[in-house]
C-alpha cells in the first residue's frame, strides 16, 4: 500500500502523511500491484546487531510500477541470478516472531 | 558599502588516528588544539573567543561534548557549541566558524573535530550507522552503512562498467600515501590481489574497500584577514564554501550512482572561488568506501560522469596525475573518526598549500579542495582553499 494525495494526486511509497509537492495533509491509501524493476542489490555479510543469525542476506532496491521505491530481502532469487533491470514481484509478508515489526516485504520472481 | 571579510586558517593541529585506548575524548581533543595554538604566531589561548566542536554524539558515553572539551582545553568562559552532520560534522563545524568570523561576531575561532568510536563494538556500530537510512522502511531489513555504499557500487558497476579491480586501486593508492603519514591508523601498502581476496562485507564491497572506525581529533584556528596576517606568515584562505543536502533515504534519490548533495555543494564552491575543477591542484575527498572516491571524482568534475574508474586506473589521482587526491591516505588509511575527518582533510590541504607536506607534497600547490560527505550523502560540504 502506498499513499496518494487527495489534492494533487501525487503517489508515494514509502507512504507519507503529508504531500511533499503541494503540502496537503489529506491523503488516501492506494493499493500497489507489487510489480517493479530491480535497481540495485547487495549481500550483507557483516551484519548489524540483531541480524547476525540470518547473515548473509541479500537486499534489493526496487522501483515500483506505480511510483516510489523500496528496500527488501530477496527470497527465491540467488545472488548469481540477480540482474539490475530485471522485473520482480514484491510480496508483503507478516512477521510472526516479531510482533512490533509485523509487516515486511520480499523481492521474488514475477 | 559592506566590507568583504576574508576568512583564513592560522593554526593547524592533527592527532594520531587509530585505536586510542590511551586517551579520553577530551584528551584526544587537547593534542591538536595545543599544536594549533603553537602553530600560529604569537597566539595566546585567551585570544580565541569561541570553540566549535564537530562530533557525532551517539558514539560517546560522555554527553554534551563541547562542555567537557571546552573545560579540558581551558576555553571557559568562552562561547562553545556542537555541530552535527554525521560524517561531515567536522566540516559543518568549520562552516559555522566561518560564519562567525565572516559576520564579525567572533574574531578568532578554534574548531576541533573529535571522535572516539572504539568504545563501541563493530556490530553495535553497524547497527547504529545502518540507521542512517529510514529507520521505518529500511533498517528493519538489516541495512548497514557499507550496505548502502554497496548499493551505489552495484549500480555504478551496472551503469558504467566500473570494476572491483578499479575500486581496489583506490585502496592501493590511499594506503600507498597513508604509509607516508605518521598520523594514519594504517601505515602499510596493500596490493590489488590482497584486497580482492579479503573478506566480504557487503557485496561487492570487501574489507579493504571500507575505511575503519577510529579514534582521533584535528584542529584548525580561523580568523579574519586583519588578524590572520599577524598570526601567521602564510595564512590559507577559504575561497569557496559549498554546502548541500539530499534525501535521507536512498528511496527518494533521483539515481543510485551519484551523490546529488556533492554535485550541488561542488558547484557552489567552484562558483564562489571562481575556479574550475581542472584548477584544483590537490583534493581531499570522502573515501569512506572505495566506490565513494570514484563517485567523488565524477561528482566534483575531476572527470566525466562514469569515468571515475578509468581515472584511478590511469593514476590521474596520484601525485603527478591530473588531480592528486587523498595524498595523506584518505579515510581509507587514516581511519575515520567521523567528527574529526572534515577537520583532518582541511589540515592536510593547509599543509599542502603551505608546502610542508614532506614526502607526499604536491609540487607548488596553490589551490586545494575538501569534500566531506555526511551519512550516505544527506550532507556534503565542499570547500576550496588558496594560499
Amino acid at each position: 500500500m502506498g499513499t496518494k494525495c487527495e489534492k494533487c494526486g501525487e503517489i508515494y511509497f514509502p507512504p507519507r502523511a503529508d504531500c511533499l509537492k503541494c503540502l496537503n495533509d489529506k491523503i488516501e491509501w492506494m493499493e500497489y500491484s507489487g510489480k517493479g524493476i530491480l535497481q540495485s542489490f547487495t549481500t550483507i555479510h557483516a551484519a548489524p546487531k540483531g541480524f547476525e543469525d540470518i547473515a548473509p542476506y541479500t537486499l534489493g532496491i526496487v522501483d515500483l510500477k506505480e511510483g516510489g521505491r523500496l528496500i527488501a530481502w530477496t527470497k527465491d532469487i540467488s545472488e548469481e541470478e540477480l540482474r539490475i533491470g530485471m522485473s520482480v514481484k514484491i510480496v508483503p509478508r507478516i512477521f510472526e516472531e516479531i510482533p512490533e515489526i509485523k509487516l515486511y516485504y520480499t523481492i521474488e520472481k514475477p | 558599502m559592506v566590507e568583504i571579510v576574508k576568512v583564513g586558517i592560522v593554526g593547524i593541529g592533527h592527532g594520531r588516528f587509530g585505536n586510542r585506548n590511551d586517551a579520553t575524548v577530551q584528551e584526544l581533543a587537547f593534542e591538536p588544539f595545543k599544536q594549533a595554538i603553537q602553530d600560529a604566531k604569537n597566539l595566546r589561548r585567551e585570544d580565541i573567543d569561541a570553540l566549535v566542536v564537530g562530533s557525532v554524539p551517539e558514539y560517546h558515553m560522555q554527553r554534551s561534548l563541547p562542555g567537557v572539551v571546552a573545560e579540558y582545553v581551558g576555553m571557559n568562559p568562552k562561547s562553545t557549541w556542537l555541530t552535527e552532520a554525521a560524517c561531515a560534522s567536522g566540516s559543518a563545524a568549520i562552516r559555522t566558524a566561518y560564519m562567525a568570523v565572516k559576520s564579525g561576531m567572533h574574531d578568532i575561532v578554534a574548531v576541533i573535530g573529535v571522535q572516539k568510536m572504539r568504545e563501541l563494538s563493530t556490530d553495535e556500530i553497524l547497527a547504529l550507522m545502518g540507521r542512517v537510512g529510514d529507520v521505518q522502511w529500511e533498517s528493519i531489513f538489516g541495512t548497514t552503512f557499507p550496505g548502502y555504499y554497496a548499493f551505489y557500487a552495484s549500480r555504478h558497476m551496472h551503469e558504467f562498467g566500473t570494476t572491483m579491480e578499479q575500486m581496489a586501486q583506490i585502496a592501493v593508492k590511499n594506503h600507498h600515501y597513508g604509509a607516508m603519514n605518521p598520523n594514519s591508523f594504517f601505515q602499510k601498502e596493500v596490493t590489488v590481489e590482497r584486497i580482492l581476496k579479503s573478506e566480504e562485507v557487503a557485496f561487492p564491497l570487501k574489507v579493504f574497500d571500507c575505511c575503519a572506525n577510529a579514534d582521533g581529533a584535528a584542529c584548525v584556528i580561523m580568523t579574519n584577514e586583519k588578524l590572520a596576517k599577524k598570526l601567521n606568515d602564510s595564512p590559507v584562505w577559504f575561497e569557496g564554501m559549498g554546502s548541500a543536502s539530499a534525501a535521507m533515504s536512498l528511496l527518494r534519490r533521483p539515481n543510485l550512482y551519484e551523490i546529488p548533495s556533492a554535485v550541488e555543494a561542488g558547484k557552489q564552491a567552484y562558483k564562489l572561488a571562481n575556479v574550475k575543477p581542472s584548477d584544483i591542484q590537490v583534493a581531499e575527498v570522502h573515501d569512506c568506501f572505495t566506490i565513494a572516491e570514484i563517485m567523488a571524482y565524477e561528482n566534483l568534475g575531476f572527470c566525466d560522469k562514469g569515468k571515475g574508474g578509468k581515472f584511478i586506473e590511469d593514476k590521474q589521482s596520484y601525485i603527478g596525475g591530473k588531480t592528486p587526491v587523498n595524498v595523506d591516505g584518505g579515510l581509507k588509511a587514516k581511519g575515520h573518526p567521523v567528527g574529526a575527518t572534515g577537520v583532518s582533510m582541511t589540515v592536510e590541504i593547509v599543509k599542502q598549500l603551505r608546502g610542508i607536506a614532506g614526502k607526499r607534497q604536491v609540487p607548488d600547490a596553490q589551490i586545494g579542495l575538501t569534500h566531506n560527505v555526511g551519512g550516505i550523502g544527506q550532507y556534503t560540504f565542499v570547500n576550496i582553499l588558496r594560499r
